[in-house]
């Protein structure tokens, strides 16, 4: 039985036209009469075979080829039944694999969980109060006109006087680390956002669901808490950090911008849960020097989470209601009205002139 | 046929042996959620390196997906703390715009830097890893050697606003084939930039009026809205652009004949034929794909992110993502079959060799191939295939 083929030694570009024959195991290539080499069957390997051609070389890493016609592929199958496909070298061992890839693995991990955070928060610590002001009102620029598209705030004298009043009561035994400025957007969202420097935004949809001025104190309290502890300063660090190493990770094949973007609202959602739990603390201590009775905000975070809907643990930005509850205790603090009737009204309906 | 030229052969996919590649690729991608890169990129050079043929003898890609895998494990813990010190500085100086200019410069200047190091050892390491006859090929010299002689170039080319680029264009040619080895080939260069000065020159000026005639409407938005209500400006921007884009690719294909004309591998000579005309056809679909897929994913997504937020948020967040993923790796299959492919195989069969009788007298280099542990960085990779 006999191949037509051609052969490359792998030490020089020179190719032979080659018979091919098989005996003991072994292909035998042969020029004219002279046996050029003897390639043991459980040495070749089959690199190669498309319409035109059937590659095979051997396992040893040496670059020597034996071209045959593609038509020839099962004929040196039944010659040499197990033969094997693929390149056998082994360039880059599998230790090398092994360590660079543990050690990406801790790098990453490292620098995700420990370094960024650090990093987010001794950033946000450097920065001067008069700094983060100053990004602070351009963010809240920015933020006001994407939540509502003509930028609209909702604001008249006794609207102002009634917020300044709360944001007084809440303040006046433990002062806030900035003076604080606040505003409200006409928007249907409940909700409510702390900015860098001081700068609180809440929104029209949380002035229509609160029920009391103390369940606004409350959320008021919480977005203080925020300022006071750079949460949000050391958030934009962390997210903007975080996004590119993950973006980095996943590449951008298929979709990986997709996996990279919900891998970092995973991870950035449990930074968020511990930062927000942070804040519950903070604001529940806020409260009660406020003489204010901290059960409110339980009230109010459970009836805000039966609107929201159950999202699932992993995917909340915030605490679940049950954890929020133990952190809001009952004092026995007795409720007193923060806000006349009149300023109240004034408040909840600035929206509607 | 020692004075005859030998084209270039490309096969034809008789066995459908590519899309079934790349949908392997795209499932093994999407299960791996992007980690099989390595590998697809690594089994699709295998593919393209074997369907490339000369005299009847197919070319060899014998890289390993391993190599590139460790070589981004390798980069990642070097670009981490980079592109995290980055963030956290422009972070911090958000507020400042003389610091985020100074920022600005140092990240353009290393970009330059990183892009032609990148380059020039992602060449490295796919020339290591082609054989051709069972010889070797490869590239020596400096990296930093180039990237100095790319800024060197760069002070020229900027202060012409581009009018000297041919000249650059040379020098870094004439060093990246004086370095290039097939075997005992050693590559080298004969083209000047004077040569390509005059393909060069139309294609600049047209870009000059053309940048002179936007700065002079765009600023002045009084007049882009009077002009926006008269005679529409977008229309004569999109002209525009798809002149620049064909006169992009002109220069392009006369850009590839110009090299191959003036390259040679020992005593190998090389010619290219290549013609806009033959490739331009394929500006059609590669449009067309990608807006079509666009206006699909836009109308399914629409409805089923409608009917899977009736079942509930993950769901509709998966389903959301899945959808994505599977028309964005659609696409990317489609193009690569109807757009890339087709034009990868005019400008190899463009490209023709003479003297191919003395290619017999080339032998295996004495260079080791690149061993790992010491080129890692030439698995530092840009682009696709």
């Amino acid at each position: 039985m006999l191949l037509q083929g051609r052969y490359a030694d792998g030490k020089t570009a020179a190719l032979q036209e080659v018979a091919v024959r098989a005996e003991n195991d072994e292909l035998n290539i042969v020029a004219g009469e002279a046996v050029l080499v003897r390639w043991p069957c459980a040495q070749v390997r089959r690199l190669s075979e498309d319409s035109r051609y059937l590659v095979l070389g051997l396992a040893d890493g040496s670059l020597a080829r034996l071209r045959l016609s593609a038509a020839d592929g099962d004929m040196i199958r039944s010659l040499c039944p197990a033969l094997r496909s693929g390149l056998a070298i082994d360039r880059a061992g599998r230790r090398q694999l092994l360590v660079w890839g543990v050690a990406a693995i801790a790098g990453l991990a490292m620098t995700y969980f420990l370094l960024l955070p650090a990093i987010a928060m001794t950033v946000a610590e450097v920065i001067p109060a008069h700094v983060e002001q100053r990004i602070g009102r351009r963010l809240t620029q920015t933020a006001v006109a994407s939540l509502n598209a003509n930028g609209k705030l909702c604001r008249n004298d006794q609207a102002d006087a009634s917020l300044a009043h709360l944001l007084d009561v809440l303040t006046r035994n433990q002062p806030s680390r900035l003076p604080l400025e606040i505003q409200v957007v006409d928007h249907p969202m409940v909700n409510a956002f702390a900015l860098p420097g001081g700068q609180l935004l809440i929104m029209r949809g949380l002035l229509d669901f609160v029920q009391s001025d103390a369940e606004l104190a409350a959320v008021l309290a919480h977005e203080i808490a925020h300022v006071d502890a750079r949460h949000n300063l050391a958030g934009a660090v962390h997210a903007s950090a975080g996004g590119l190493l993950i973006g980095f990770v996943f590449g951008d094949v298929i979709g990986g911008i997709g996996v990279a973007s919900a891998a970092n609202y995973l991870l950035t959602a449990g930074y968020s849960r511990e930062v927000e739990a942070e804040a519950d603390r903070a604001a529940a201590l806020r409260l009660r020097q406020a003489q204010i009775n901290p059960k409110v905000a339980a009230g109010f975070f459970e009836r805000l989470a039966k609107i929201e809907g159950e999202v699932p643990a992993v995917l909340s930005t915030h605490p679940p209601s049950p954890e929020r509850k133990t952190v809001f205790i009952d004092n026995g603090q007795p409720s007193r009205p923060l806000l006349t009737a009149q300023q109240w009204r004034a408040l909840v309906e600035v929206c509607r002139a | 046929m020692s004075d005859q030229a030998t084209p270039v052969e490309f096969a034809v996919d008789n066995n459908h042996a590519l899309p079934r590649l790349l949908v392997r690729n795209m499932v093994f991608g999407f299960l791996t959620l992007g980690f099989y890169r390595f590998w697809a990129k690594t089994a699709l050079r295998r593919h393209f390196w074997a369907r490339i043929a000369v005299a009847d003898e197919p070319f060899e890609y014998i890289g390993i997906g391993r190599e590139l895998f460790i070589g981004f494990l390798i980069v990642m813990a070097a670009f981490m703390p980079l592109s995290i010190g980055y963030s956290v500085l422009q972070t911090a100086v958000l507020d400042s715009p003389a610091t985020i200019m100074v920022l600005s410069a140092a990240y353009s200047i290393a970009m330059f830097v990183l892009t032609f190091a990148a380059t020039y050892r992602a060449r490295r390491y796919r020339l290591s890893r082609t054989v051709w006859r069972g010889v070797r090929a490869g590239q020596d010299g400096s990296t930093w050697r180039y990237v100095g002689l790319a800024a060197a170039w760069a002070v020229p080319v900027v202060l012409t606003a581009g009018l000297a680029l041919p000249w650059g264009a040379a020098a870094l040619a004439r060093y990246r084939m004086d370095h290039t080895y097939w075997g005992s080939f050693r590559g080298s260069f004969t083209g000047i930039g004077r040569q390509l000065f005059a393909a060069w020159l139309p294609f600049w000026g047209i870009g000059v009026i053309g940048v002179i005639l936007l700065s002079m409407v765009l600023p002045d938005t009084e007049m882009h809205r009077e002009m926006a209500e008269e005679d529409p400006v977008f229309a004569y921007v999109m002209i525009g652009l798809i002149g620049f884009a064909v006169g992009y690719l002109l220069f392009q294909a006369r850009w590839l004949r110009w090299y191959a004309s003036h390259a040679a591998l020992g005593p190998l000579r090389f010619s290219c034929t290549l013609r806009l005309r033959n490739v331009i056809l394929y500006a059609v679909p590669a449009v067309l794909l990608p807006a079509i897929f666009v206006a699909v994913m836009v109308a399914v997504g629409y409805m089923a992110i409608d009917l899977l937020l009736k079942i509930g948020v993950v769901a509709a967040i998966a389903g959301g993502a899945i959808l994505v993923m599977a028309i964005w790796g659609g696409l990317r299959i489609l193009f690569t079959l109807t757009v890339y492919v087709p034009i990868l195989r005019h400008i190899v069969t463009s490209i023709s060799i003479s003297h191919l009788d003395a290619a017999s007298g080339a032998a295996q280099s004495e260079n080791l191939p690149q061993r790992f542990g010491e080129g890692l960085a030439d698995s530092f990779e840009i682009g696709i295939a």
